[in-house]
Formats: structure tokens, sequence, C-alpha cells
């Protein structure tokens, strides 16, 4: 036999016993060439560049995944940020319109998500970009595939603080609009510093400006792989055994993703673009990051210690993976989106994971404060804050950072909303209650930190 | 083709591609003459089975794994090998094991030259599986080879 039976038989258990998939395959298109005054005309261009490159992703995932007997969760494509696309100002109307358009070609190719609804306003806001931002609340709650994520900072430019206490408001507003789904737009619409050009992850993946005609990305998943690697080790085992153990499982998993991804674009004739090797969980149970922080040895994810538990995880993560891949690129590292993570949902309903340990836990690990469900009544003045905060660990760390939340309308802390799908279910957590409306309404941008003055 | 007759084609090919056709074709043949002699006489038997393995390997097949597990019952064996041979799926290893107390057996299969795709052959095996409680997975070896191997 080429391979030990324990070799077939561990990538067997793997993927049938303990959750490894791949969580994305996302194709990149570039709509650049799709302009046109008329906003119809544009959205009808670029459905027809959708469906020249796009057509076929669902049959060419599903044949490479019958293939490897590997599953592939969701079929996407990310779009350029269409706020660069659409060349003027339109009427929230025709807005709407135009998205109603691509999220039916979404529908019709059979995909998943597909991003791009998407604006680059880190250091300022044309009238165009304007109208754009204050069309997203509409055009999420017109739609069902449609994703939107706005970038507000980046290291080299600082924090546009005009656009950060704009997205407060919109966030706000998408959740009105969508108050009778328990505020789901929300779900589709991420604040982003130093957003990436080549994420295959929803909702914040967009194709770049750098990217070329169309690209295929692919994202992993696999933290019930790791858990159960942990959960094996002996629990008196040092941190050195504990790494390595992590390490070696994600050099397998990137290396599957790997594989699948490069076939999967060679099936749709398109070139491999990167591998994103966060660790994503989903809301199957033995599907958590959580529960890996807790197998490492702490009672519930939140105590003291999740963040240097965390870190450690992300840390050999990425030095796995990153062996296992040619071009590592997107997020790269572990996702805490509370709703999505069974383990990190309960915690949080049960006061043990607080919003302020979530905060803290990001700066060691991509992305964000992402699907924290908090209190209706929370102001937009506040939601801006959380975001300046969380956007604030971006620019200072030189990394990603961003911001999904939900506050449902009507819903008070301990109550519990469910989003179904890979969005799960989560309990409303506090947010701090005094206000920060003077410090972000003061206007303008903060400047750019001194890490960014590298030339 | 044997494996004299292969390794002058390649050589003659090398040859070709480096000099095109500068080269006078009496010269040509005398020179892949005297290499080819000059490397099978400084070869053993065994060396010259592992040559012809490996360029098997890099020629015509295809291969895919296909593991059955579950609980032990009379003829799955049988059954399985019977709708592999019948879709000319050559059985290149064979590995069988209790794993956990439940039956493993493992196959190395050719799959170049099946007669039926490999959905096909998932389908015809899920009713196997189906009969028998067991389940096979079919995966081409790829997967095993990326995971595994440097």
């Amino acid at each position: 036999m080429k391979y030990e039976v324990s070799e077939i038989l561990e990538t067997i258990k793997m993927n049938a016993l303990e959750n490894l998939d791949v969580r994305t395959v996302t194709l990149g298109i570039s709509t650049l060439d799709c302009s046109d005054p008329d906003i119809i005309k544009c959205a009808k261009n670029i459905r027809e560049k959708i469906l020249k490159y796009g057509a076929n992703i669902v049959p060419a995932a599903e044949k490479i995944a019958r293939r490897y007997g590997v599953k592939i969760v969701n079929k996407r494509v990310s779009l350029t940020p269409l706020s660069l696309v659409f060349s003027r100002s339109y009427s929230v109307d025709e807005y709407v319109e135009a998205a109603k358009i691509i999220d039916k070609t979404a529908s019709d190719i059979g995909i998943d998500f597909i991003g791009g609804y998407s604006a680059l306003v880190h250091k300022g806001i044309t009238p165009g970009e304007e109208r754009f931002l204050e069309s997203i609340p509409y055009v999420l709650s017109a739609t069902e595939k449609l994703c939107s994520s706005v970038n507000v900072a980046t290291t080299k430019a600082g924090i546009n603080m005009d656009a950060v206490l704009k997205m407060g408001f919109i966030v706000k507003h998408t959740a009105e609009l969508t108050a009778d789904r328990q505020a789901i737009g929300c779900a589709k619409l991420v604040v982003f510093a130093n957003i990436p050009e080549d994420n295959p992850f929803m909702a914040g993946a967009l194709h770049g400006e750098g990217e070329g005609d169309c690209v295929l990305n692919v994202g992993v998943s696999g933290p019930g792989v790791v858990y159960r690697a942990v959960k094996a080790l002996p629990v008196d085992g040092d941190f050195d055994i504990l790494c390595e153990t992590i390490k070696k499982t994600a050099f397998k998993i990137t290396r599957m993703g790997e594989l699948v991804g490069r076939e999967v674009a060679r099936e749709l004739n398109v070139p491999f673009g990167i591998l994103d090797l966060s660790l994503a969980p989903t809301p199957a149970i033995g599907d958590s990051v959580a529960d890996i922080l807790e197998a490492m040895g702490l009672e519930s994810c939140g105590t003291h210690g999740t963040t240097a538990a965390l870190a450690l995880l992300n840390d050999a993560v990425k030095k796995g993976g990153a062996f296992a891949s040619s071009y590592v690129g997107g997020l790269s590292g572990a996702f805490i989106p509370v709703s999505e993570d069974s383990t990190m949902a309960r915690r949080a309903g049960e006061g043990k994971l607080t919003f302020d340990k979530l905060e803290a836990m990001t700066s060691v690990c991509s992305v964000g404060l992402d699907m924290i469900a908090i209190p209706g009544d929370t102001s937009a003045e506040t939601i801006a804050a959380i975001i300046a905060d969380e956007i604030s660990i971006g620019v200072i760390n030189s990394k990603t950072t961003a911001v999904r939340l939900l506050p449902v309308p009507g819903a008070k802390e301990g109550d519990e909303i469910s989003l179904g799908g890979l969005l799960g279910k989560a309990k409303i957590i506090p947010v701090h209650k005094d206000s920060p409306s003077t410090f972000v309404r003061r206007g303008g941008r903060i400047p750019a930190p001194i890490q960014s003055l590298k030339n | 083709m044997d494996i004299q007759e292969r390794i002058e084609k390649n050589i003659s090919q090398v040859i070709r591609e480096e000099l095109g056709d500068s080269i006078h074709p009496d010269k040509l043949n005398s020179i892949i003459k005297n290499i080819t002699e000059k490397l099978t006489f400084c070869l053993t038997p065994d060396e010259l089975v592992l040559l012809r393995i490996k360029m098997d390997e890099k020629t015509q097949r295809e291969l895919a794994v296909l593991s059955v597990i579950g609980q032990d019952s009379v003829g799955i064996v049988a059954e399985v090998t019977k709708v592999l041979a019948e879709s000319r799926a050559n059985i290149e290893g064979m590995n069988q094991a209790i794993v956990s107390g439940y039956f493993a057996l493992i196959l190395t299969i050719d799959i170049s030259g099946m007669t039926v795709s490999l959905d096909e052959l998932q389908s015809m095996m899920d009713k196997i599986a189906e009969k028998k409680n067991l389940r096979i997975f079919i995966q081409h070896e790829n997967i095993f080879k990326s995971m595994n191997r440097i």
C-alpha cells in the first residue's frame, strides 16, 4: 500500500466525523469593465460577467467534492466594490433595483452568497459614496444573498471617524429595516479596518482592484479536527506538545483545502488565487473554536487565559498552514463569530464570555467583533464607538479587524435570536450604557499611527 | 513497449529537444543505443523492476482509495470486488484491519481504465453499503498524498 491504513482512516475520520470541510470556494470577479452611467444597464453587465465565469461554479465544486470525499459547504462569488463600479450618485430605488438584479443572478447560479456591495472610505467619502452608503440598509433588506462591507480605516490612512459614525447609523438602520427577521440584514454587513482584497469569507468578501479578471479563492474550516487532536492530548502535556499538535493538524487541513481549491479552479478554467487558512467554526456541535480553547484547559471560554489560549491557537494554525499552502491570503486566522460557534454563543449567553473579553480576543486573532447580538436600544453612537474601538486595534497592530453587530430591535439582554444555517443563534449580550456620543461626533479623521511611517 | 524501448524513446526525445534536426539520424540512433546499453548494464535486476514501477506510475495509473468501514459480515469482500471487476477497476493494494471493533477494508484501485465514472462506482458501492450496513468511501489518492506527503 502506498499509504498507511492509519493515514487513510485518519482522513476519513476527519471528513466523516470531525466536520472537516472546505467552508467556501469563492470566485472573485472583476466588474470594473461593467460600468455604465445607467445603473440598471451596469447591473445587467455585471450579471453577464458573473454568468460568464461563474455559471458552473456549483457543479464544478460538487464534482471535486465527490472526487475527494470532501464537503464544500458554500459556493460564493465576490465582486469589485460596487461603489467603484456604479459610476455616479443614484436614488435609493435605483440602487435597490440594481442590487436585486445581482442578487437574482446569485440565486440563478445556485451560490450561497455574493459579496461586493462595498465601499472603501478609509480616508474620505465622495458624494457618490455617501449615497451608496445610505442605500446599504435598503439593499440588504431587499436582497437575500448580497453582502456588504465598508472599509473605514487603514494603518496607512488612519481612521475616518466620519465614516465610523455613519456606519453606526447604517448598522442601526439595517437592523430596523430587517426587524421582522431578527435584524438579519446586519449579518450581511461588516465594517472593516485594513480590508483584504482576496478574502473568500462572507460577509466581507470582495474582489480587490489589484486583482485580475477572475480568480478562485478558498477558505477552509476545521475547528472540529483541531479540537479532537487537542482533546486527545494528555491534560498535563506542555505547550510544546500542544502547539506542535495544532501545527500538524493545521498543515493537513490546509493541504486538503489547497488541493480542493486548485482542482475547482482548474475545473472552471480560472487561476487559483489564495487559500485563507482561517479556522472557521460552524454552529454544528463539535465544530467550535471555543471548544478548542476549553480543551486546552480553560473551564469556560471567556475566563482569564482565554486571550493567551486564542493567541497560541492562532499562531500555531498560521505556522502549520503557511507551510502547507503556496499562496496564503484573505483573513487567515481563527474566527470568533459568536452566533456561529455553538459553545461561544452558550458562554456569551451564560455571561462568562463578555463583550469586553471578545474585544480583547480580537487583538490576537482574525477577524473581529463578529456576529454579536446586542440590545435593540443600543444607540447608533454607541455602535460607532464599538466600531472605533475595534478598528483601532486593527490600525495600530497593522492587521485586519472588523465589526458585525446585530442590534436586534425590541430585543433585550438574555433574549435569544435564531438566524438559521451557518449564522446560528445567540443570546443578546449587554454593552456599556454610558454614552460615547461627544467623542464619536467630533468629526474628521484619527491620523495614521506612527507605525505606518515605514518608508 | 518494453523498458528498453521506453528508455530509448525518452532519450531520443531529450536529444531532439536540445539539438533539433541538427543531428544526423544515424548518429542519433548510435548515441541512443550506446546510452541505453550502458544504462541497462549498470542496473541490477531489482533496480530494473523498480525503474519499471516508477515509469508505470508516471505514465499510466490513476489511483483511488476505496475504504469499507462497518460491522463485519460474510461476503463483503466478494461483493465489493465483484463490482470493481465489472467496472474494470484494477486492485493494486489491499489491506484489512479491525479498528476500534470495526471492520476496515482498504483497497487501492487503478481507475484509469474504468468503464464507469467515479460517481457511478460510488453509487454502486452505496447500494452495497446500504444492504450490508456499511460505509464505503471512494477518494482520489491525491487527497491522501497532499495531506500526508510533502
